[in-house]
C-alpha cells in the first residue's frame, strides 16, 4: 500500500450538494480499489494564482489516502472525466505503508491536539499566519523583501559589473 | 544584465545561513504563504546565492514551489501589482 496526497480543484460556483456527491464519488473510487481515505480537508474557495479553465477562483480539496497505485490511476481517470474538476495533483508520500500501524499512529496524534505537531499534514493552514512574521524579522532585511533590490545587490559579487 | 549598483550595500554584510537549517521549518508545497518568501514579486524563485539556503533545502524548496505552481497556489509569473 502506498500513501498518496491528492489535491483537486473544483469550480467555485458549485452547490454544496454537488461538492458532497463528487467527494463521495472520489472516496468510493479509492475504497473500491481497496484503499482508505485517511483525511479529507476542504480548503474551500480560494483565489487561484492564475486563471485555470477560465476560472479565477477554485474550491480546493485535499485528500490524504492509502491505496495501491491502480486506485490512483482510476481516481485520476475519474478526475479527467468530470468537467467540474478544473485541476488535480497527486503526490506519493510513502511507499510500503502498513495501514493498521499508520492508523494507530494517527490516533495517537489526535489524542494530544494541544501541541502543534510538526508533521507534513499539519502546516496546511494554521502556520500560514503564524510563521511569516518572526521569519522576516530575523531573516535580515534582504530576505524580507527579496525582489529587484536583492537581485541588484548581487551583481556586486561579480567585479566586472561594478565598474559600470 | 547590467544594473545600477547600490554603493550603500557594498559594505553591508548579510546573514547567509540557510533559514531551513537554523529554524527547522518544514518545506511544504501547500504552504504557499511561506514559499512566497523565496520568490520575487513576479513569482520567480530566488537563487540560493541570494537567499543563502543550503543546496539540500534549495532543492526541496524548488520542488515545493513548482508543485505549488502546478495547482495554482503560486503563480508561474505575475505582474508586481497583482
Amino acid at each position: 500500500m502506498r500513501r498518496y496526497e491528492t489535491i483537486y480543484i473544483l469550480r467555485p460556483d458549485l452547490p454544496e450538494e454537488e461538492i458532497e456527491s463528487l467527494s463521495q464519488r472520489f472516496t468510493k473510487v479509492i475504497t473500491d480499489h481497496g484503499g482508505k481515505v485517511l483525511n479529507e480537508d476542504r480548503w474551500g474557495v480560494r483565489t487561484l494564482a492564475y486563471i485555470v479553465k477560465k476560472q479565477r477562483k477554485g474550491y480546493y480539496v485535499l485528500l490524504d489516502f492509502v491505496a495501491e497505485s491502480d486506485a490512483l490511476a482510476e481516481l485520476e481517470r475519474t478526475f479527467k472525466m468530470i468537467e467540474n474538476v478544473i485541476r488535480f495533483f497527486s503526490m506519493l508520500k510513502e511507499t510500503d505503508v502498513d495501514l493498521e500501524a499508520l492508523e494507530e499512529l494517527l490516533k495517537e496524534k489526535q489524542k494530544k491536539p494541544s501541541r502543534p505537531v510538526t508533521d507534513e499534514k499539519a502546516p496546511s493552514e494554521e502556520p500560514a499566519e503564524a510563521q511569516p512574521e518572526p521569519q522576516a524579522a530575523e531573516g535580515g532585511e534582504e530576505e524580507a523583501q527579496p525582489e529587484e533590490s536583492a537581485a541588484d545587490e548581487h551583481e556586486e559579487t561579480e567585479p566586472v559589473e561594478q565598474g559600470v | 544584465m547590467v544594473r545600477p549598483t547600490k554603493r550603500r550595500r557594498r559594505v553591508f554584510h548579510r546573514r547567509k545561513v540557510c533559514r531551513f537549517c537554523t529554524d527547522n521549518i518544514e518545506i511544504d508545497y501547500k504552504d504557499s504563504q511561506n514559499l512566497r518568501h523565496f520568490t520575487t514579486e513576479r513569482g520567480k524563485i530566488i537563487p540560493r546565492r541570494i537567499s543563502g539556503n543550503c543546496a539540500k533545502h534549495q532543492r526541496e524548496l524548488t520542488r515545493a514551489i513548482k508543485r505549488a505552481r502546478s495547482i495554482a497556489l503560486m503563480p508561474f509569473s505575475s505582474t508586481a501589482t497583482q
